[in-house]
């Protein structure tokens, strides 16, 4: 008996140091990568103050949780222009985000670091585009009698850029760049108005789908237009 | 390379000159009720011990004194006198940083150096009870730890080369129990590989140390008499 609370021990002793050593996360020794670019508008205006985020992700529980690692961050200055000082990870989803807040779409760089590891330890992006975004405020009322309903949804262009890299080569395959986004919805009885908005680049076109009571569908188009409320209002 | 063979072989040494110089005390103390030994002679020590509290500051145009803030830091000393005044000795501590711009070195909040060095130098007499020592490093080794927050176990590790320069002033309580204060500027040139944009910033970091601690001195001969003797 006095033997096998021993052994429960060690047992347990084990499985609480393999658990510690199971939860260490350990990033690159001995290495700082550069990650460097500018960051400039669709109307090739320098934007500053965009946020530039690093990172990996790693497993970090016994039970394979994983989690979102911030490796190195910083701002682009008056020029758009950056360069951030970072750590590395080995990570097949290591990534860096540039964000200017909600007026400007979002970029992120996607590559494998696991077998790549980049000229000069520098990821040079470039310039990239931010599209700048206007708000669109949408109404759709019902002024109909009860009963009518409508399916309705907005196609625009999204405010998200993704591009994967394989070792320094663009996959248009796996890439997400500003592509067309939907957002649809039902109204009925229950919920015969809505009142909502999104955000879409400047100068894009919006097209507006419906249909009344299971109808062949309709279409309306509108330009988001720049530095003005974009409202639109439908009624059925 | 590590420091851990040269500490180990150090470690060794030290231990078969001080069992040496423990087994040649009791004919030295009979020589000195006979002999008319100096001044100087009376405070000859075979070594010492030391531990004590150090403030490291950063300084210079580099990733040490651009982004980090030096916080606080412990030592070890182990020193003996080959001959005379000359010495031979161990230097172990760590030192512990806040990272002040995570811009310039990488998302972490604070660094763990651990730092290790042989050194050698002289050690002057000017009064009574005082000792002033000067020294320079050999060969050292330094490692950071760079936490990822203050309380993970999700960390990144540096490694480099230490070179020290330092000056000490002991103050003797007793014949073997002493104050110190002790001054060190410190350079590590590192292992870090980076973009060329940015080697030399990280090529090197440099830091200033102001000490303060006690010292247990062993022995009343050097290391070259406790042999011949």
């Amino acid at each position: 008996m006095a033997q096998l609370k021993i052994i429960l021990r060690r047992l347990i002793l084990f499985l609480l140091i393999t658990l510690l050593i199971a939860c260490e996360t350990r990033f690159e020794d001995n290495t700082r990568i550069l990650v460097k670019g500018s960051v400039k508008d669709q109307y090739d205006l320098a934007i500053q103050n965009a946020q530039i985020n690093v990172y990996t992700s790693r497993v970090t529980s016994f039970l394979g949780g994983e989690q979102e690692f911030l490796l190195g961050s910083g701002f682009s200055d008056s020029n758009g222009e950056f360069s951030v000082v970072s750590l590395f990870d080995k990570d097949e989803d290591f990534s860096v985000e540039i964000d200017a807040g909600p007026n400007h779409s979002k970029y992120v760089y996607k590559t494998s670091t696991i077998n790549y590891e980049p000229t000069n330890l520098t990821f040079d992006l470039g310039n990239r585009i931010l599209l700048e975004l206007t708000a669109v405020n949408y109404t759709i009322n019902r002024i109909s009698e009860e009963g009518n309903n409508i399916q309705y949804s907005f196609r625009f262009t999204s405010e998200f850029c993704s591009e994967v890299y394989d070792e320094g080569v663009l996959n248009i395959e796996d890439s997400q760049c500003n592509t067309q986004q939907l957002l649809d919805g039902i109204l009925n009885d229950s919920t015969p108005d809505i009142e909502g908005d999104f955000y879409a680049p400047t100068g894009t076109e919006v097209v507006f789908i419906y249909s009344v009571n299971e109808a062949p569908e309709s279409t309306e188009t509108f330009i988001v237009e720049n530095n003005s409320n974009n409202e639109f209002v439908f009624s059925y | 390379m590590s420091l851990y063979f040269p500490i180990k072989t150090f470690y060794v040494a030290v231990f078969v000159l001080f069992a040496l110089n423990a087994f040649s005390q009791s004919s030295s103390e009979k020589d000195s009720v006979s002999s008319n030994i100096s001044y100087e002679n009376n405070r000859q020590r075979f070594g010492f011990f030391s531990m004590g509290y150090h403030n490291p500051n950063t300084t210079g145009d580099n990733f040490m004194g651009d982004g980090l803030q030096g916080k606080s830091g412990f030592d070890f000393k182990f020193q003996m006198y080959v001959y005379k005044q000359f010495f031979l000795g161990l230097y172990t501590g760590a030192s512990y940083f806040d990272v002040k711009d995570v811009e310039l070195v990488g998302n972490y909040k604070k660094s763990t150096l651990n730092e290790s060095y042989l050194y050698i130098g002289y050690e002057f007499l000017p009064a009574d009870r005082m000792r002033l020592g000067a020294l320079a490093s050999f060969y050292g080794d330094s490692r950071f730890k760079n936490y990822y927050s203050k309380t993970s176990n999700v960390y990144q590790v540096d490694k480099g080369n230490l070179n020290t320069f330092g000056v000490y002033f002991n103050y003797e309580l007793s014949s073997h129990f002493m104050i110190y204060i002790d001054y060190a500027y410190r350079t590590t040139k590192t292992e870090i590989n980076t973009s060329t944009e940015l080697n030399q910033f990280f090529e090197k970091g440099k830091y200033h140390s102001i000490g303060i601690g006690l010292i247990f001195a062993l022995g009343s001969k050097d290391v070259l008499s406790a042999f011949i003797d």
